[in-house]
């Protein structure tokens, strides 16, 4: 409850253009504690309460909890009520203190969030709740767009966007990585959600079930025929791989044997070239490499200590 | 201009509690995933499963201090608005990039370190082991991005001045076309894999000093020790790379952190002792060793702390204190290490001493990165961008900052206590008992047939088991199989299609692929799980006498080993003759690297 109360004074604090631009210069108390963007993080509150019931509704109904389901049905009616009355109370408190959201695109942007709500409000009634979860955010998000509509170009008090920019190399270089950073957040948050959506991380009760049956590998296939035969294709892809296992073991311990030699050839060589280059060089591409010396280093003598068998 | 703050000595101790607290935490942002990735790796090359526990329990405590990381960074990341924000306003523009960066980095890592932590048993094995991938980059590429700001701050470039304001900037060259910071990251990365190394290490050596000997117990020591033990003795050399850049681009960090008060040629070192404002008084001197360890020169100029006024000067004491504890400690741990990689390779057991001293290790390691965050930090004073702008001119100017002290120090007691509370809950969750034991089902149904004590049971020979005992072994063993959810271990052999095809058995003997119990004992090379499977029988008792002297009851013995010479045999898991056996002899057949 703190944390979007706090955040929404925060927002509410800057767009009644209470906070003047300066090193601490603004009021500490009244500037955020003032009826504006007091009014402004119960909005915040109601807004969390709000988008978590309406999704948590969702939630429900995929896990098949149907009271859970209507509990988060009823919560998420009073939530957007709630929300809808505190949003209006906000635009005439705002209008009051100074920002301006009934005119331009910032009332368009207030009217779709009015409908949005009022949407998600008749969906939720309906018990749509996977398309109430979109009109929801909308909602919301067209607030928060709104907000930004009616203050621009101001920032601060006597600052603008344009003003506060940072230089063009900066905004450049800032553009660069976030797309660069979006490219491979995108694709990461698209793979969580898949697995979350499709139940792959819930819990393990459910999947117990997938898990278990390991049919007995000895009652289905006979001594001597081999993994093919095998009628279960999971167990009988591993049926080899202690076979492998048992070819192989003295290899590995021949290669082991054998791999260590070369291994600490290896460190040695790592250590040689990054204590010399490092030490010695002045050149960054000889700091690098020396780098990458030490790090072969570092890397075989793990690889000769921590994979020795004995303790 | 000065900002009119009454508590600036406050806010720099807030913020460097802050980072106190965080960078440790770092550490294991860093070098953890690494480790875990590692023991997953092994189980998926061995198919061990005492590896798999090794992982599942290590990264429910990866996890774990990442949420905690989360929070501290959190704070860290508002207070440098918050405490200091004429700088963020001044040379946010410079800067600004590195925390973008890291934020992305962060947000990669919070999304895989968490389908990482739940996807065990529901994600395909490969799959699984991947998506530890992307932690492990971004806990590198997190702290890398955060001390290029660290780096840039110590030896700012990358923009002009106009007005006190950085303007003309060239955000990636600043950041990362800057000498010193690359120094400063690598010396960092070793430290990470230092500290998390030694306290992990600490921790299971403390266990074996309190008697839990288990062979999970000796698997995870080895691999924490190793980490920390090959790189402490390499940071010795890394330490000499950054404090000649120190040198070069902060003649007077280095001055404050070797207590030198005027410019001078072939200067000396010197240990411990105090600096009174003028000289080092009641050290240990060495005459020209500075200029040798700070230039490559006995006879180099190295300069003093003279060349800038009083006021320009860092707390020359706290700085020397600092470096010299990291420079202390340091030694001591990359001694360790090499005592350790000594032992390790000469096959040695570790002595008591030994084990004491890494229980030691784990908090010194986290003694000497603060004390070395020190240095650098306060070696940069009085100067928040070294030579550009002060600290008293970037303080915030407003007026309740101990109100913010107070609130933090309290924040982070209780989060110190959470930690405490959650990493013992871990520590108690009893391990899965195929990791320690042999499952008990198999054996028990193998001592009841006769069978099995045929002298042909050599393992890697016929690979195995016949008749009547083969099949009530293969029951017992599956029903073992079914006490845990198979699904991984299958994944596991599946990841390996090559090997499932080829291993036809040897020598017109029955496939033991055929023979074997599904699931749990899946991937498990031959030797190790007849092993498990094999009841405390005659070959048995023939093969620990036989091999006594070489490998069996080495642990048993404990003599040399984890007791003192002269002390009574003490077995290291009680009476129980098979785990005893099983700690040693399953380590000793565990297949080595080069397969």
């Amino acid at each position: 409850v703190l944390t979007p109360f706090a955040l929404g004074t925060a927002v509410g604090a800057i767009a009644v253009g209470r906070v003047p631009v300066g090193n601490a210069a603004g009021n500490q108390l009244t500037s955020w504690l003032s009826p504006a963007p007091v009014l402004v993080g119960a909005l915040a509150v109601a807004f969390s309460g709000y988008l978590a019931a309406v999704y948590l509704a969702a939630d429900s109904v995929r896990y098949g909890e149907a009271a859970l389901a209507a509990g988060f049905r009823r919560r998420a009616l009073v939530a957007g009520v709630v929300s809808g009355g505190l949003a209006l109370a906000g635009l005439l408190v705002m209008r009051g203190a100074g920002l301006n959201l009934t005119h331009g695109a910032a009332l368009a942007l207030v009217c779709v969030s009015g409908a949005a709500g009022l949407a998600t409000l008749a969906l939720c009634w309906a018990s749509r709740f996977g398309l109430a979860r979109l009109t929801a955010a909308l909602a919301v998000a067209a607030v928060v767009v709104g907000w930004a509509a009616a203050q621009a170009p101001r920032l601060l008090p006597g600052m603008t966007v344009t003003q506060a920019a940072a230089g063009t190399s900066t905004l450049v270089a800032l553009v660069i990585a976030v797309g660069c950073g979006l490219v491979v957040l995108v694709p990461s948050l698209a793979l969580l959600y898949a697995l979350f959506l499709r139940g792959r991380l819930d819990t393990p009760e459910s999947h117990a079930a997938g898990a278990a049956p390991v049919a007995p590998p000895g009652e289905t296939a006979r001594p001597g025929t081999g993994a093919a035969s095998t009628p279960i294709p999971g167990p009988g892809a591993t049926a080899g791989m202690p076979g492998g296992a048992v070819r192989s073991t003295g290899v590995r311990d021949a290669g082991a044997r054998l791999g260590a030699v070369p291994l600490s050839a290896l460190a040695l060589t790592g250590l040689v070239a990054g204590a010399g280059l490092l030490v010695f060089a002045d050149a960054p591409w000889a700091h690098a490499l020396g780098v990458a010396g030490l790090v072969l280093c570092a890397v075989t003598v793990f690889a000769l200590t921590a994979m020795r068998p004995g303790d | 201009m000065d900002v009119n703050q009454h508590y600036l000595f406050q806010a720099r101790q807030m913020q460097a509690l802050s980072l106190a607290v965080h960078i440790p935490l770092v550490c294991f942002g860093i070098a953890f995933p690494v480790l875990v990735l590692f023991a997953e790796w092994r189980y998926l090359r061995t198919g061990d499963p005492l590896y798999l526990a090794l992982a599942r329990r290590w990264s429910r405590i990866m996890l774990a201090l990442f949420a905690v990381g989360v929070v501290t960074g959190t704070i860290l990341s508002f207070e440098l608005g918050l405490l200091w924000p004429v700088w963020m306003q001044d040379f946010g523009n410079v800067f600004g990039l590195g925390f973008t960066l890291e934020g992305f980095s962060f947000f990669l890592e919070a999304i895989f370190i968490g389908i990482y932590a739940y996807g065990w048993d529901r994600l395909p094995a490969r799959a699984h082991f991947l998506s530890g991938f992307p932690v492990a980059i971004a806990g590198v590429a997190g702290s890398l991005f955060v001390i290029s700001v660290n780096g840039w701050m110590n030896h700012p470039s990358g923009f002009t001045l106009v007005d006190g304001r950085a303007a003309d900037v060239h955000p990636w060259s600043a950041l990362f076309a800057n000498p010193m910071f690359w120094s400063e990251y690598v010396h960092m990365y070793f430290a990470a894999y230092i500290v998390c190394g030694f306290l992990l290490a600490g921790a299971y050596a403390w266990a074996l000093l309190r008697g839990r000997r288990g062979r999970y117990e000796r698997t995870a020591l080895g691999i924490s020790l190793a980490a920390a033990s090959a790189a402490a003795p390499l940071q010795v050399i890394v330490g000499d790379w950054a404090a000649r850049d120190v040198a070069t681009y902060q003649p007077v960090k280095l001055a404050a952190m070797e207590g030198l008060a005027t410019t001078t040629r072939g200067a000396a070192e010197h240990l411990l002792g105090w600096y009174n404002g003028h000289a080092v008084v009641w050290g240990v001197e060495i005459p020209r060793l500075l200029s040798l360890l700070a230039f490559h020169n006995p006879n180099a100029v190295v300069r003093g702390l003279n060349i800038v006024p009083l006021a320009d000067q860092p707390p020359v004491n706290v700085v020397r204190f600092s470096f010299q504890t990291m420079v202390g400690i340091g030694t001591l741990l990359a001694l360790l290490g090499l005592v350790y990689l000594y032992l390790r390779l000469r096959k040695r057991g570790l002595p008591r001493l030994v084990l004491w001293a890494v229980v030691a290790a784990g908090p010194l390691s986290v003694v000497a990165l603060i004390a070395g965050w020190i240095t650098t930090e306060v070696g940069r004073q009085p100067w928040i961008v070294y030579d550009v702008q002060r600290v008293s001119q970037a303080v915030t100017g407003a007026s309740d900052i101990p109100v913010g002290y107070g609130t933090l120090s309290v924040v982070y007691l209780a989060l110190a206590g959470i930690v405490f509370i959650i990493l013992r809950r871990l520590a108690r969750i009893p391990l899965p008992p195929e990791a320690v034991d042999p499952p008990e089902p198999a054996s028990a149904a193998a001592v009841s047939s006769g069978g099995l004590r045929s002298r042909r049971l050599h393992p890697r020979r016929d690979g195995g088991v016949h008749g009547a005992g083969r099949r009530r072994l293969r029951r017992g063993a599956v029903d073992a199989a079914h006490r845990r959810p198979a699904r991984r271990v299958r994944r596991t052999a599946g990841a390996r299609p090559g090997q499932a095809r080829d291993g036809a058995g040897l020598g017109g003997q029955p496939r033991l692929a055929d023979l074997r119990a599904r699931g749990l004992l899946d991937g498990v090379p031959g030797g190790i799980r007849l092993d498990h499977l094999h009841p405390r029988g005659a070959a048995a008792d023939r093969r620990d006498r036989d091999h006594l002297p070489r490998c069996g009851l080495r642990a048993a013995r404990g003599r040399g080993h984890l007791a003192r010479r002269g002390e009574p045999a003490r077995p290291l898991l009680g009476a129980h003759p098979v785990r005893a056996r099983h700690g040693g002899r399953g380590d000793r057949r565990r297949p080595g690297p080069g397969r």
